[in-house]
Parts: structure tokens; sequence; C-alpha cells
């Protein structure tokens, strides 16, 4: 799955937020790697990510524990890790570096910011790979507007819908409930954790007080 | 499929606000358009307040919607959850996207559209033309001929092409790859379809670096595209040879 890679937002708005990925590869070293994963994620959830679990095991932001997730992590788990701080990810990233658990490590992120990420949490001089979004075509006209693409396109597999997004924002003005109690309803939908909750409160918020 | 009990059902709505791709008309009862719906499971997550809502064991071809819509639905295959591969997420350890390569996922439905599978062909027609290699282990590649991009019998469920042509699902990615040279090509070919579908697709390029730099930039300046800037980036840390698996 492309997970994060087609989220939309101005490279200001993008700025807080940032997804790690760990993965073992299958053939290579998926078989046997629950071990590592989970001691990458003790070694993660150090750095108060804003979610962090794996899709079939649930994620913080739908109320898992993180020890929980940790023990029931298994062989062919994709763990997401969500920050919404450069710094943090950085030191994240050095720790990980430190672990040595072998296991691949993908940081969704502004690409602007990538080698520097990189370099500074002595990871290498530049990414392996890299994965670019070229946009969407097609009947664009039938795609949900650009303001409810900022929160529905945070969970990859289009669990979070337009209508919840107009249904939360309409809530907001009304004062029925906040934006953050709103975005971390949605959060619930995304099934793989990495749905950033906090940009999302910052969102709703703006859409809300738009007129 | 998913239905609702009408006997239950309070009219609240819920299930409506929820539903990804708006199958489901709130009123007094609410309807589900089987249609429209994708097996996606998102209202059954979001927790009816009177469960109403059912979803039966689903077969063939209908349970082709479920897997290629819920995330929680595995393709034993790829051993992946979800829709994709492991893509780029583990190159460093795979290799597969070598220096001189550019991936490709170009996922029809997305965003939060939906696609009838009948617009997958016509972009997998499309780009196989140029010769491109699919994805093995991709749940589309599993129904594709690799030579035309047409649909083929000899699919994990034996389901007729014209049956797979009616499935809808919430998204469906198509992954292959190419020599980075024909980049400005195959974006070419993507503009021309685009115009015969009911739906929209993202296009994601995955490539390698060399000399600091990302090895599509140019390639994707002279086919006139411009990246957003955010990005998915491996950054290195996996190795082989780490566990059972490990040559």
């Amino acid at each position: 799955m492309t997970h994060t890679l087609h989220r939309e937002g101005s490279e200001e708005s993008l700025r807080d937020d940032y997804v790690l990925v760990i993965t073992g590869a299958k053939g290579y070293n998926k078989k046997g790697c629950a071990p590592r994963l989970r001691e990458m994620m003790r070694v993660v959830s150090k750095f108060t990510p804003i979610n962090l679990g794996c899709m079939e095991v649930g994620n913080t932001g739908r109320g898992v524990p993180v020890s929980e997730i940790i023990r029931n992590a298994r062989n062919s788990d994709l763990v997401q890790v969500v920050f919404d701080d450069k710094e943090r990810v950085i030191e994240a990233l050095r720790a990980l570096k430190e672990a040595d658990q072998g296991i691949s490590v993908v940081v969704s992120c502004n690409n602007d910011d990538i080698v520097e990420i990189v370099r500074r949490a002595g990871v290498g001089e530049m990414p392996h790979t890299s994965n670019l979004s070229l946009g969407f075509m097609g009947k664009v006209e039938r795609a949900a507007s650009e303001d409810e693409r900022l929160i529905t396109t945070m969970c990859g597999h289009h669990m979070v819908s337009k209508s919840l997004v107009g249904h939360h924002v309409r809530r907001i003005r009304e004062g029925s409930t906040t934006p953050l109690e709103a975005a971390i309803d949605m959060s619930r939908q995304c099934t793989c954790g990495a749905f950033n909750t906090v940009r999302a409160a910052h969102i709703l918020e703006e859409l809300a007080n738009k007129e | 499929m998913v239905y609702i009990v009408r006997d239950l059902c309070v009219g609240c709505g819920k299930c409506a606000v929820y539903c990804p791709v708006q199958a489901i008309t709130p009123g007094e009862k609410a309807f589900v358009d089987q249609e429209k719906c994708v097996e996606c499971s998102t209202c059954i997550r979001a927790g009816c307040p009177v469960d109403a809502l059912r979803q039966p064991h689903l077969k063939p071809p209908r349970l082709v919607r479920k897997l290629f819509s819920d995330p929680l639905a595995r393709f034993d295959q790829t051993d992946v959850p979800g829709r994709g591969t492991e893509e780029m997420k583990t190159n460093d350890v795979t290799n597969n996207f070598d220096h001189g390569e550019v991936g490709w996922g170009v996922e029809l439905g997305r965003p939060g559209v939906s696609t009838k599978f009948v617009d997958v062909e016509k972009v997998a027609m499309a780009v196989a033309r140029h010769g491109v290699r699919f994805t093995d282990l991709n749940p589309v590649s599993m129904i594709l001929d690799y030579s035309t991009g047409r649909f083929t019998e000899d699919n994990p469920w034996k389901i007729d092409p014209s049956s797979i042509r009616r499935l809808r699902s919430l998204s469906a990615i198509i992954e292959f790859k190419t020599p980075i040279e024909k980049i400005p090509e195959v974006i070419g070919s993507l503009r021309e379809v685009s115009k015969e579908i009911d739906t929209v697709f993202s296009i994601g390029v995955i490539t390698r670096w060399s000399d600091g730099v990302m090895e599509v930039t140019s390639y994707l300046e002279s086919a006139g595209v411009e990246p957003r800037p955010n990005g998915k980036h491996n950054v290195g840390l996996g190795r082989r040879g780490y566990t059972q698996e490990g040559s």
C-alpha cells in the first residue's frame, strides 16, 4: 500500500507531518522478524509519537495501549509511527540506527527535509530509495473538495469519508465537539495508525473558522 | 454484502456519514446501494448504535470487492495487509528497483472516489503497450495478462474477465516498472487514458538516488510533471540475513 504518499496540503502544513513505516521484506528478512519489530517499537515509543500501531493489531489512535501493540506484533506486520516534530524524528531514527535491527524504515515527510534528516540522524548521506506523488488525473470533479482532501488523504486507505469531514466541521461550528475530539474520532477509522491526529485537529479548526 | 436490518435501524444516519463512497442513503430506515458498496467494512467499524448492520461471509466475485477495499482483508499471496505490496518500503533489502529504473504505482479510484474494474483494465492496457514489467505479488497483477494488460481467467478466484470488469472497489493499484527513459511516454499514455475513465487515478513513482539527487528529477521535468512536496523515503536501515529468512 502507498499509505502516506498522496497526503495533500501546503508545504507549510505538511511540515508537522512525519510517518515512519517499519516492515520486514518477504523472502529476505520477514520470517522471524517479529522480535525485531517489537524492539524497534520499544525504541521509537520513547520519543512520544502521536500515533503508533500495526494494521491488524491496532493503534494508539484507536485506543490500544502501546504495550499491547508491541506484545501482539507479528512477522507480517507493518508498523506505522506518526510524529509532528522533525527533531523527534531525527532522534528516533538515530536510536533506530543504534538499535541495528536490520529491518527497513521509511520516512514520509517533505522531500526538501529528507536529506537533512538522514544526515543529522547519522543514517547516511541520502535516502536509499524515494517514492514521489505526481498527483491525480481523470474525473477530478468526482473527488472530494481540496479542503476535504486535506483530511481524507491522511488515511491512505481512504477510510475517512468526506461526509465525516463535513459532519465534524458542522459540529465544531455548533460547539458540540472540539477539533481534537473530532480528529480523534476520525483517527479511529484509520486502521493502520498513519493518521496524524494533531495535524487533523489544526485543519479542522481552520475549516470550521472558514466562512 | 453489507445490509441493514430494517427492523433494528433507528434512522440515525451514522453509517451514511462514515461510508467513504456514499453508498448508504440515510432516512427513516437507511439503505445500502449494493452497486456502490465496496465492502470496506468502515460502516461496521464505525459502530452502529443498535447493531443493525450485517456483513455475511462473502464469496467470489463479491469477495474481491472486499479484498481490494478493506485494509484488514489480507491477500494471502502478498503477505502484506491491505491492497498493495511492499513496493519501495523494503527496497534497501530487495533491490526490486535498481539504478536506472523507475517504479510506478497507478492507483485507480484514489483519492476516495472508488473505481469500476473496467477502468482498471483500460489503464493496465494503456501502460502494457510500453512493455512495462508488472509487479508480481500485486493483487491487480494477479488478474492481468502481462503482455496485453487485459484481465485473464487465470486468476486466484477463476473469475471470468467479464465478471471482473463489473466489480467495484475503493481502489486498485497497478504496479510496474520501466527503464527511467520511458517516463515521458508512460505519462503521455496516462494522460490520454485518463480521459476515457469514469474515475480518478493517483500516480506515484519510485526512484533511486545518485550524486545526492533523485534520478527521476530531469525526466519528470521533461514530461512537464511536478511532484508534490512530500513523499516517502526508504532511509536504508534494512539488511539481509538478520532473521530466519535471511541468506
